[in-house]
């Protein structure tokens, strides 16, 4: 590997070109390096008592004296309630988990209920009362699978959603789409509407306005399964979802508005924009930073 | 215009709000260093004191580069180099497809590796890579705390990953 260039750095920010990133996937230790990052990015600095600190600092402020360091002064007394206050601050603390472009994560809840998170998604929940309060907040999408108990709640930036126990999926990125499974589900949109949903029902929300539709009868979403289904969908809407899925950026300004019905998989990114452009007539061309562009066929 | 720059940060008001901007990023800055909550936390304390005694000579676009450079005065005066344990709490996180307890002691086991690599960087290496990857900076704004080329940013993190690479997975 060549040092000058630095490419281990370049690659941790993202701005290897495909070439470099082909030629460093072939590096043996690439793997390592994958788990290294995957790792180091789950880890948190500790809690901080910031209030502690400005406490300390508005009492010597007006203190005309010149500041001693205050190094080595805690006495043992100090340390052990300084640590009973940092467990105490590590038990209260969120718990909160991401999916990068092209990733997928399983994760179970302290009762059990399992979540499926799509790409660039992310769950954040309180652990330590999660038996008293089963809530937590999402953005991107998930699929709820809720083990029967207390109310469990899913907030979200265009509204909350209610459950006893049932499967679900949520889709909040541009607009919110939310479809029951099993059970039913209770959603209420940020201007606090109520909408019931049973089985197959699916709900959209688009700048306040609820439109109800049956989904096609499945026992989950399709992107759990590795590929995205769409039925006369916007066409920016699956140029999004082909993003997260491949992290690539395409650019659709010289487009005009379709409508998308079909299925592209996650895996083959070459056969996903086949799919999904030939069948609107839509020339693509794909560059070597990962970016594509679009051009109508005349 | 400068003059009124300089007086804002005398006024109370300004400088609890530079104090709730900068201090979580400072107080990682310091952890980084020195691995020791306490010893970050009266850090940062003696860094805003410093500032605030001299809030009438710092100019408010410099007041991040200057408690940079005071925190890491403070730091190299008052720290005698000790080992450092860093004890980052790591997120739990059960990936449901590999429930089985062997894989979860691996796990486990892993990270106990990637802490005590971390500790085991140089000081330079670890700060910058965990500025980095924790506080989500860019390597530009890196630069600028540290008062550091992007080039040696980069150099920093491409040689801390080589040197975590080499302690986690190394036979011995």
């Amino acid at each position: 590997m060549n040092k000058e260039d630095n490419i281990l750095a370049r690659w941790m920010s993202g701005k290897l070109t495909e070439s470099e990133l082909e030629e460093l996937k072939k590096e043996k230790d690439f793997a390592q390096f994958e788990k290294i990052i995957d790792a180091c990015d789950n880890l948190q600095a500790p809690n901080y008592d910031s209030e502690k600190v400005w406490h300390n600092i508005k009492a010597a402020k007006h203190k005309k004296k010149r500041i001693k360091f205050i190094f080595n002064r805690l006495s043992a007394v100090a340390a052990s309630i300084v640590i009973i206050l940092g467990i105490y601050l590590a038990f209260n603390n969120s718990t909160n988990i991401k999916t990068l472009a092209c990733q997928k994560k399983t994760i179970q809840l302290p009762d059990g209920s399992q979540v499926i998170m799509n790409a660039i998604s992310e769950i954040k929940y309180n652990a330590k009362n999660w038996d008293e309060k089963r809530t937590l907040f999402m953005t991107g999408e998930a699929f709820f699978k809720v083990k029967k108990g207390s109310k469990f709640t899913v907030n979200t930036n265009h509204g909350s959603v209610e459950v006893l126990g049932t499967s679900f999926n949520i889709f909040d990125r541009e607009n919110i789409e939310v479809t029951c499974f099993t059970g039913k589900v209770k959603v209420t949109s940020t201007e606090n509407k109520e909408i019931l949903l049973l089985p197959n029902d699916k709900i959209q929300i688009d700048n306040q306005k609820i439109i109800k539709v049956k989904s096609e009868e499945l026992t989950k979403p399709s992107w759990i399964n590795g590929e995205s289904r769409f039925v006369n969908a916007k066409l920016s809407q699956v140029i999004n979802e082909l993003e997260r899925q491949y992290n690539i950026k395409i650019d659709a300004s010289n487009i005009k508005e379709h409508l998308f019905t079909g299925t592209f998989p996650h895996s083959d990114k070459e056969l996903a924009l086949k799919i999904v452009f030939n069948s609107l007539e839509i020339e693509y061309t794909s560059l070597t930073n990962n970016k594509v562009i679009l051009k109508e066929k005349e | 215009m400068i003059e009124k720059n300089t007086s804002d940060i005398c006024n109370e008001k300004q400088f609890n709000a530079v104090f709730t901007e900068h201090s979580r990023e400072l107080f990682n800055f310091m952890y980084y260093k020195t691995g020791d909550i306490d010893k970050s936390e009266d850090l940062v304390q003696d860094s805003f004191l410093k500032l605030w005694q001299n809030c009438n000579n710092v100019i408010f676009e410099k007041v991040k580069t200057f408690l940079y450079t005071i925190a890491n005065n403070l730091f190299l005066d008052n720290i005698k180099h000790e080992k450092i344990v860093l004890q980052h709490r790591v997120l739990i996180e059960e990936e449901l497809d590999n429930e089985n307890p062997e894989y979860k002691l691996e796990e486990k086991e892993f990270k106990e590796k990637i802490e005590i690599a971390l500790a085991r960087l140089s000081e330079k290496q670890r700060v910058v890579f965990l500025m980095n990857r924790i506080d989500k900076l860019t390597y530009k704004e890196i630069a600028e705390r540290l008062e550091i080329s992007v080039k040696a940013v980069e150099k920093r993190m491409h040689n801390a990953l080589l040197q975590l690479n080499s302690e986690i997975f190394s036979k011995r």
